[in-house]
């Protein structure tokens, strides 16, 4: 079973992703700031991850920006999953080594599309 | 010694007489002429000793004749060698009557007891041609300097200033010798006292021109603003005499481009405050814009995922009705994210913050996958049509190019009733690209289709279809930035058919 870790401020978001990545047949850890989710990536090295970007307590660049410079991280499939459709964020993102960036408010279709793709 | 045999000698007198260029005249005691030269004949146009034997008054112009009879009198009274009227206008006159300006020394002597008197006579007609002519000249340069419309000053090379015009003296109403010296910084507005000053010391020390405004107090006590321009002056010889300067009352053209730069000020600030609020409203228009956008699609994103979840969890239970439902929620969702999209698209143009990227795209490609992603809005029995002409392969932006045939065709779907075809018709030929959207629709109004591209304007006949009156804005701006055209043409209950014509660089 494939571990997926969620990294979400927003409880109502973060809770339907886990219960739509688990109908998916997922393991899932959940984690509601940047540092937890930097902390729980190194610890659980989870098989990819799902995160947002505007976050308390390091945000989703800093998270990515932590994970790709440490080792046992830095090959984990990153996906960002945020509210700002600024295209020069999506660029900064896709810059900084993630694999794919999805919109809110997200298709689940799209989102375990790419989640399965990048887990291949 | 010889020189002086020579001139005792009759022939050594003669020789002089004779060939002497001062006409010479012997005249007697009673006034008759008793000798003259050559010289003399040939001035008062005589012939050759045709003057001897006249009275002298002969030669001389009528009207004084009967002075210089008196004159003549008082001179054998006590003869002695001397010029003739020395503090006098002379004048002679010639045999044809023409009079002349002289000059007369006179000398004397006796023979036998005879006063002879020797009128030395020269023609000074040219002299005084000159002088009068200088002294006309003269008087020209003054009177023009003194009348001059501007007002003139000369200083000297110690920096004195020896000389005032008329003008001047009228405008300021004081005496030259109140003036003189640096006596006009008297009159001098105290606050401009110091700079014009300095700017005529400088200028002295560089000897070069310069010009000075200041304020300078009018015969009505009133300071008036001057214009001044001065400049160094040499004697012929090139040394350094001093300056010359010329002034204009500029005050009331001053006064008004003061003003005037004042109301040009204000307006300026006017302006600035209103394109700061301006931007102002702007900037805090983006601002809503961006946190709304982000806001929204918290509490939309958990409302479609939780809509997922829901489906999930009825799983095949779930009758049509519920099913139904899901869908609306969902499209509503859909909707209101496009509208976030929209003001957010907008907004970005406004501020010129969207930029072209180009894509090497084919054509059939991307229309087929465009119009299948349109497939699910269509209403019952709806058809789109497609035709493609022309090259396959074309280098545009694949993002604004989807987004302007997205709009199109829903706009045509959601305007057109059930069963209806829409027409896309796409021909890429010679590096341009023509799209035709055409449906057989509600039709624009012909009185509103003026404002079809405005933002916000939505036609009177959409009634409950629902729309932010922004999708052709953006449509045309994204069309315009791709250095395209979009036209329509539409009849109210007929139908509309867009036109899009856009150059790409393949």
């Amino acid at each position: 079973m494939k571990t997926v870790l969620v990294i979400e401020d927003n409880k109502e978001i973060r809770e339907n992703t886990i219960e739509l990545l688990e109908l998916a047949g997922y393991r899932v850890i959940d984690v509601e700031d940047g540092k937890a989710g930097i902390e729980a990536a190194g610890r659980e090295l989870p098989d990819i991850i799902l995160c947002d970007i505007m976050m308390p307590q390091a945000d989703g660049y800093e998270v990515l920006e932590t994970l790709k410079s440490n080792l046992s991280t830095s090959g984990i499939p990153f996906i960002y999953l945020t509210a700002s459709a600024e295209k020069k964020e999506i660029q900064k993102a896709m810059d900084m080594g993630a694999n794919a960036y999805i919109c809110k408010p997200f298709d689940v279709n799209e989102l375990m599309d790419t989640v399965e793709r990048l887990l291949q | 010694m010889i020189g002086q045999r020579f001139l005792e000698g009759e022939a050594g007198f003669k020789v002089l007489f004779d060939c002497a260029t001062v006409s010479i005249l012997v005249v007697n005691e009673k006034g008759y002429i008793e000798l003259s030269n050559p010289c003399a004949e040939k001035l008062f146009e005589y012939d050759k000793g045709e003057l001897i034997g006249k009275p002298i008054e002969t030669l001389i112009p009528a009207h004084l004749r009967k002075k210089h009879v008196l004159h003549r009198e008082k001179y054998f009274e006590s003869p002695r060698s001397r010029p003739m009227g020395s503090d006098l206008e002379l004048y002679a006159q010639k045999k044809t009557g023409d009079v002349f300006p002289v000059e007369i020394s006179l000398g004397h002597y006796e023979i036998e007891d005879e006063k002879l008197a020797v009128a030395f006579v020269t023609d000074i007609t040219a002299q005084v041609r000159a002088k009068k002519m200088i002294a006309e000249r003269e008087a020209w340069f003054r009177s023009m300097a003194e009348n001059s419309p501007t007002m003139i000053w000369v200083a000297d090379e110690g920096k004195a200033c020896s000389y005032f015009n008329n003008t001047w003296l009228e405008f300021t109403g004081r005496s030259i010798s109140q003036e003189k010296g640096i006596g006009w910084l008297d009159i001098v507005h105290p606050d401009d006292k110091e700079m014009v000053l300095d700017a005529y010391q400088c200028a002295f020390g560089r000897k070069e021109p310069y010009t000075a405004k200041y304020r300078l107090k009018r015969n009505d006590g009133r300071y008036r603003w001057i214009q001044e321009i001065a400049k160094p002056t040499y004697s012929p010889d090139g040394e350094f005499t001093g300056y010359m300067g010329s002034c204009s009352d500029v005050h009331d053209q001053f006064m008004m481009q003061e003003e005037l730069e004042l109301k040009v000020c204000e307006r300026t600030q006017q302006l600035n405050d209103a394109l700061n609020r301006e931007k102002a409203v702007s900037e805090m228009k983006s601002r809503f814009v961006s946190m709304a956008s982000h806001e929204f699609r918290t509490p939309l994103s958990i409302m479609l995922s939780s809509v997922s979840l829901i489906d999930q969890y009825i799983g095949a239970e779930k009758d049509g009705r519920i099913d139904k439902h899901l869908n609306k929620i969902r499209a509503s969702i859909n909707n209101l994210t496009g509208v976030l999209n929209d003001f957010l698209s907008i907004d970005k143009l406004e501020q010129g913050k969207v930029k072209l990227e180009y894509d090497i795209l084919s054509i059939s490609e991307f229309a087929h996958d465009v119009v299948n992603d349109m497939q699910f809005l269509k209403k019952n029995k709806q058809r789109i049509n497609m035709q493609l002409e022309g090259e396959d392969t074309l280098v545009l932006d694949a993002k604004k190019l989807r987004h302007i045939l997205e709009n199109l065709i829903s706009n045509a779907i959601k305007y057109s009733p059930d069963g209806t075809d829409i027409d896309l018709h796409i021909q890429n030929i010679n590096g341009n690209l023509q799209i035709l959207v055409h449906d057989a629709g509600i039709g624009i109004p012909e009185e509103e289709q003026i404002h079809l591209f405005n933002k916000f304007f939505r036609a009177t006949n959409t009634g409950s279809v629902q729309g932010t009156g922004l999708g052709l804005t953006i449509v045309k701006r994204y069309v315009e930035l791709m250095n395209g055209s979009i036209t329509f043409k539409s009849l109210s209950g007929k139908g509309t058919t867009f036109t899009i014509k856009l150059p790409n660089l393949d």
